[in-house]
């Protein structure tokens, strides 16, 4: 079912650094690839610090990436430009000249793909999603004005159209016309993550990045936005990848779950595949710590505990992203590899 | 006896808009080691509850009522000097909001190490005190006890010449032990080091590992002690140089192997020093001060500490104690009679205060006597030999001055209103929420405690046993003695902290050490956050929402974390959270809380299995689990706004289950069994029946028939 689907977002060996001060580098997101098909739930999961919120703001273009490309719908929306000319730089010293020139010509047709996207307008079907509901509404703005604002952005000028456009997604979230004259301070926490999710509808978009949407929420609260966030994807058809640490709120909401671990995508599976077959140490120790509300199982749980220095031999060989399962990718070696599969097996 | 325990407490916040009326009568008990887990939304209160505990209510806080009891004392009646003792050392809070609980412009490392170094200097200096105070009160209760012929009471020349001799020996054994001390904290300072450079082995490059390694040989070149590594260890040194000759050989290509072995060695040579029998100081101290010319065998440590003990009791102790002994008891005589004259005057007082109405122009002088005598005269009642303190004893003077004051100015001030004159603006606020009977009750309250406790202790007093409390006070002595002298310098606290950073999981602690709050995510300043309020070893810590911004792993890392320090320390714990998933693996017992009351409280099987109250209810039914798959049931609505709480039931507004008196009354506490009652009318036996929503039921049922083995 899932291979029929067309492919909205397509990410290729993506990387993301930032430098710190004198010399370091901080390796935030460290070459991950995948793939989001129209219409699903992708969920990220992973520690914090872990790279999933850049991974996402990568994805919408609030960072310059370093490295890797991004497509959406088809067009390449941003190319590691600077990445590519360093290894076009490495290649020519050792002077692998077929490789070097096929890596030049994809470098002249980055720079125009990513301007012909532009051109497209690609970029208004993906919105964003904010944690903090409070901290990214304009306090001096009215909810009309917020919302509004991406119509105007977008080249809309008839009133008439912004209006009935902002009562529509007003509606669609819940809130009622007359809420759109007011500020955000005169809404509860519930209403003002409503108001964000009306933001992001707005223009009708493919993807919407929902980045921890519900973390900074009341529990009460939480099952309204969760609730909120699953009819508009039945009723529309929306595709969201979704961004959180809540391992019950991301297996009762996704189709596919990435894992992500120090920068790097460690295991990505279809939800059921993943809780039946995790393979990846990291994922196991990961699925080992979610609570439950039953004392009785909590007194009894056995944690499994991660440290990746002591669980991999990275050592001989460095470790890729490979097909254990149909759908199921998790970040090894060779060794490991044929493990897993000894354990799939047996 | 409940360590803490909070009862009727009532709070409200003074706002432009009028009083939020925040914690609405909230009573709980916390017996030692145990966790409780307070849920509710934002809003509901449990902060406000906790920060009160913790005395440290915003400004505009008013307390209107209700007492928080901490080992004897009343926590919102205690002045701020007495709070300093317990605030962040007895009693200390976790943060939900790191930002503002970390200094942004000091590094990580001082924050977590400023509490250990000050609270070092203050224990030492406390103890001190102590342990100059106890001498001389020892002194003077054995030189009464002689003057009275008590038995076995040695004349007074004799008294303070031994306690000369006890004095100089406990301060040359203090100095073995402390140099003892720190050559331990180095060994195994080694250990811990040695145990992470053979993870970085796996994987770091040579040249880090060598880097590591020259850091480690700094504190293994430290441990020179007579009783651990003695400085004569031509083997050790030996060893130390190997490892170093090795490390240059391993970075520049040489195998791993070799110097692992040599690693190795070197940490259960180490470890085997640290395990090994401990010479006792006390004793050995008096050997060597009162015979500093004989050379003392160190070779055999059992022997050595038989040997001393055998002198000190011989030559000093025995004697020692019989004076003692007569001191305590002559000591403990004196004050069960003062205490028995002190219950008489307390009660007399308590006759006459609730017999007299106040009155401005005559008692003013009189009441303030009556505090100071009454005040006295408990305190004369103290066995300043006793060990254990009566704090209700000890505190009297400020909690009943502070009831008196209360009750006084309420008096004046309701004499002022009846008099229809102006009322100053500041005392406005006061004079509005008078409460007689309530200030009436404390003043009473806090007598009959006092008089409670005295009148055990003489009733006790027939029966008691003195032939331990001389050895108990030596004892006691002792250990204020050793305290005296253990220093926390900087690079003990350092290490310190970087294990503490160690044990609540942030990598690499000696790089994030010298960084700033803001080069932390939020997950690792939360752990910072924890790492400082553990370092001062509480008694009670509050954790409010401490793993509400973590991810699982690290959330359940902290939980497991603060349940090991709950078992070995005895730590009782309050839990902060919104989230009911957490609880269920720390607390012994919940307490919901909504809109300022506690609605369910119940041990945790209570609550999970069997939920009574809708708001509980909802609360579960919210969150799905990895089971779930239907829709979930949201609450509907916001909690209501505290300015105008409701009538009846707070949560009927939400409630589908809602009946017509929940609009109308309060629902009281129903128990339901011996550890769970909940406010809810439902539970009244003429409500109809009504079921828990299906997902709970479905849940519990999941649980029950799995039996705590289901894992996604």
């Amino acid at each position: 079912m899932a291979e029929e689907r067309e492919v909205l977002l397509r990410v290729e060996h993506l990387k993301q650094y930032f430098k710190l001060g004198i010399g370091a580098t901080v390796k935030a997101v460290d070459d991950i690839s995948f793939d989001i098909k129209r219409g699903e739930v992708f969920g990220m999961v992973g520690e914090s610090g872990c790279g999933k919120t850049t991974t996402g703001r990568d994805i919408i273009k609030l960072y310059d990436i370093t490295g890797g490309d991004v497509y959406f719908k088809g067009y390449r929306i941003s190319s590691g430009i600077k990445d590519k000319k360093k290894q076009l730089k490495k290649l020519k010293k050792e002077g692998k000249t077929a490789e070097a020139e096929a890596l030049a010509k994809d470098i002249k047709q980055a720079k125009i793909d990513v301007k012909k996207a532009k051109k497209a307008k690609v970029m208004t079907g993906m919105q964003m999603i904010f944690q903090d509901p409070s901290a990214c509404l304009n306090p001096r703005m009215t909810i009309r004005e917020i919302i509004a604002e991406g119509l105007i952005i977008a080249g809309e000028k008839d009133k008439e159209v912004i209006d009935r456009r902002v009562k529509e997604v007003l509606d669609m979230v819940g809130l009622l016309p007359e809420h759109a004259e007011r500020y955000q301070h005169e809404f509860s926490g519930g209403q003002r993550q409503r108001v964000g999710i009306a933001r992001a509808m707005v223009l009708n978009p493919d993807l919407i990045i929902a980045d921890e949407p519900i973390s900074a929420l009341d529990v009460s609260i939480q099952a309204q936005v969760i609730n909120l966030l699953n009819e508009l994807r039945n009723k529309m058809g929306l595709t969201i990848m979704f961004i959180a640490h809540d391992l019950s709120v991301v297996k009762y909401f996704s189709d596919r779950i990435a894992v992500m671990y120090y920068g790097r995508m460690v295991e990505l599976a279809e939800t059921e595949e993943l809780f039946a077959h995790p393979f990846h140490p990291y994922t196991r120790a990961l699925l080992s710590a979610i609570p439950l509300p039953d004392p009785n199982y909590e007194k009894q749980r056995k944690r499994i505990i991660y440290e990746s220095a002591l669980e991999h031999d990275y050592s001989e060989q460095q470790p890729t992203f490979r097909e254990i399962r149909p759908g199921h990718f998790v970040l090894c070696n060779d060794a490991e590899e044929r493990k897993f599969r000894a354990e799939d097996n047996g | 006896m409940a360590i803490l325990s909070v009862k009727n407490l009532i709070i409200s916040f003074k706002t432009n808009n009028g009083t939020v009326k925040a914690v609405r009568d909230v009573s709980f008990d916390i017996e030692k080691g145990e966790t409780l887990a307070i849920v509710g939304e934002s809003g509901s209160g449990k902060s406000v509850s906790m920060r009160a505990v913790m005395g440290i209510l915003a400004g505009n806080a008013i307390v209107e009522g209700g007492e928080i009891l901490y080992s004897g004392m009343d926590l919102l009646k205690i002045s701020e000097d007495d709070f300093h003792h317990i605030r962040g050392n007895k009693i200390s809070m976790i943060f939900q909001d790191t930002l503002s609980s970390l200094n942004p412009i000091i590094k990580v490392g001082k924050q977590l190490t400023e509490a250990m170094i000050l609270n070092g200097k203050a224990n030492q200096r406390e103890s001190k005190v102590d342990f100059e105070d106890k001498l001389k009160v020892l002194e003077t209760a054995m030189n009464g006890a002689y003057e009275h012929g008590y038995e076995g009471a040695s004349a007074p020349e004799k008294t303070s010449a031994d306690i000369k001799i006890l004095t100089g020996f406990v301060g040359s054994g203090n100095e073995l032990e402390a140099r003892y001390n720190a050559a331990y904290d180095h060994a195994q300072n080694t250990i811990n080091n040695i145990r992470h450079i053979l993870i970085q082995l796996i994987n770091q490059p040579p040249k880090a590992v060598g880097k590591l390694i020259d850091q480690m040989l700094k504190p293994a070149d430290k441990v020179y002690d007579e009783f651990l590594i003695r400085e004569s260890d031509e083997e050790y040194k030996a060893l130390l140089a190997y490892i170093k000759a090795e490390k240059a050989v391993y970075v520049s290509g040489g195998d791993k192997e070799v110097i692992k072995g040599k690693l190795n060695e070197l940490s259960s040579r180490l470890s085997a020093a640290c395990e090994r029998e401990k010479p006792n100081f006390f004793t050995l101290g008096y050997s060597i001060y009162a015979h500093p010319e004989t050379a003392q065998d160190y070779s055999d440590i059992a022997a050595l500490n038989a040997r001393t003990r055998q002198v000190l009791d011989d030559e000093f102790m025995l004697d020692f104690l019989k004076g003692v002994r007569a001191g305590v008891k002559y000591s403990f005589d004196v004050s069960i009679e003062n205490k028995k004259k002190a219950v008489a005057e307390l009660e007399a007082a308590r006759k006459y205060l609730s017999e007299n109405v106040y009155d401005p122009a005559r008692d003013e002088k009189a009441y303030n006597k009556l505090v100071e005598t009454l005040s006295d005269s408990v305190e004369s009642g103290i066995d300043r030999l006793d060990i254990d303190k009566d704090s209700y004893a000890y505190t009297f003077r400020t909690t009943f001055g502070a009831a008196m004051d209360t009750y006084v100015r309420a008096q004046k001030l309701e004499k002022r209103k009846a008099a229809g004159r102006h009322i100053p603006k500041k005392q406005r606020q006061f004079a509005d929420n008078i409460n007689m009977e309530l200030y009436q009750h404390n003043i009473e309250l806090t007598i009959d405690k006092v008089v409670e406790n005295y009148n055990n202790q003489i009733e006790k007093a027939a029966t008691a046993d003195f032939s331990n409390y001389g050895i108990e006070i030596i004892d006691y002595i002792k250990d204020k003695a050793s305290k005296m002298v253990y220093k926390v310098t900087k690079t003990m606290a350092k290490d310190r902290a970087i294990n503490l950073m160690e044990e609540v999981g942030i990598p690499e602690p000696r790089k994030r050490y010298k960084q700033y709050p803001f080069q932390f995510s939020g997950g690792m300043r939360q752990r910072v956050v924890i790492a400082i309020a553990l370092s001062a070893n509480p008694d009670i810590l509050i954790c409010d929402e401490p793993t509400t911004a973590l991810d699982v792993t690290i959330q359940a890392q902290i939980l497991e974390l603060i349940n090991e320090l709950k078992r070995e320390r005895q730590l009782t714990v309050i839990f902060i959270t919104h989230d009911l998933g957490v609880v269920a693996n720390v607390a012994d017992r919940i307490a919901v809380m909504y809109a300022g009351k506690i609605v369910e409280y119940g041990t945790s099987e209570d609550v999970f299995y069997s939920p009574a109250h809708p708001y509980t209810w909802a609360l579960l039914s919210s969150m799905p689990d990895l089971d779930t798959k239907d829709k979930l049931e949201a609450i509907p609505g916001t909690p209501p706004d505290m300015l105008f709480p409701p009538k009846g039931d707070a949560f009927a507004v939400r409630n589908k289950y809602a009946l017509k008196i929940d609009f109308e009354e309060m629902p009281p506490f129903f128990d339901i069994s011996p550890t769970h009652k909940a406010a809810t009318w439902l539970l009244h036996p003429d409500a109809p029946k009504v079921e828990p929503p299906k997902i709970i039921l479905d849940r519990i049922e999941r649980m029950q028939r799995n039996g705590g083995v289901n894992n996604g």
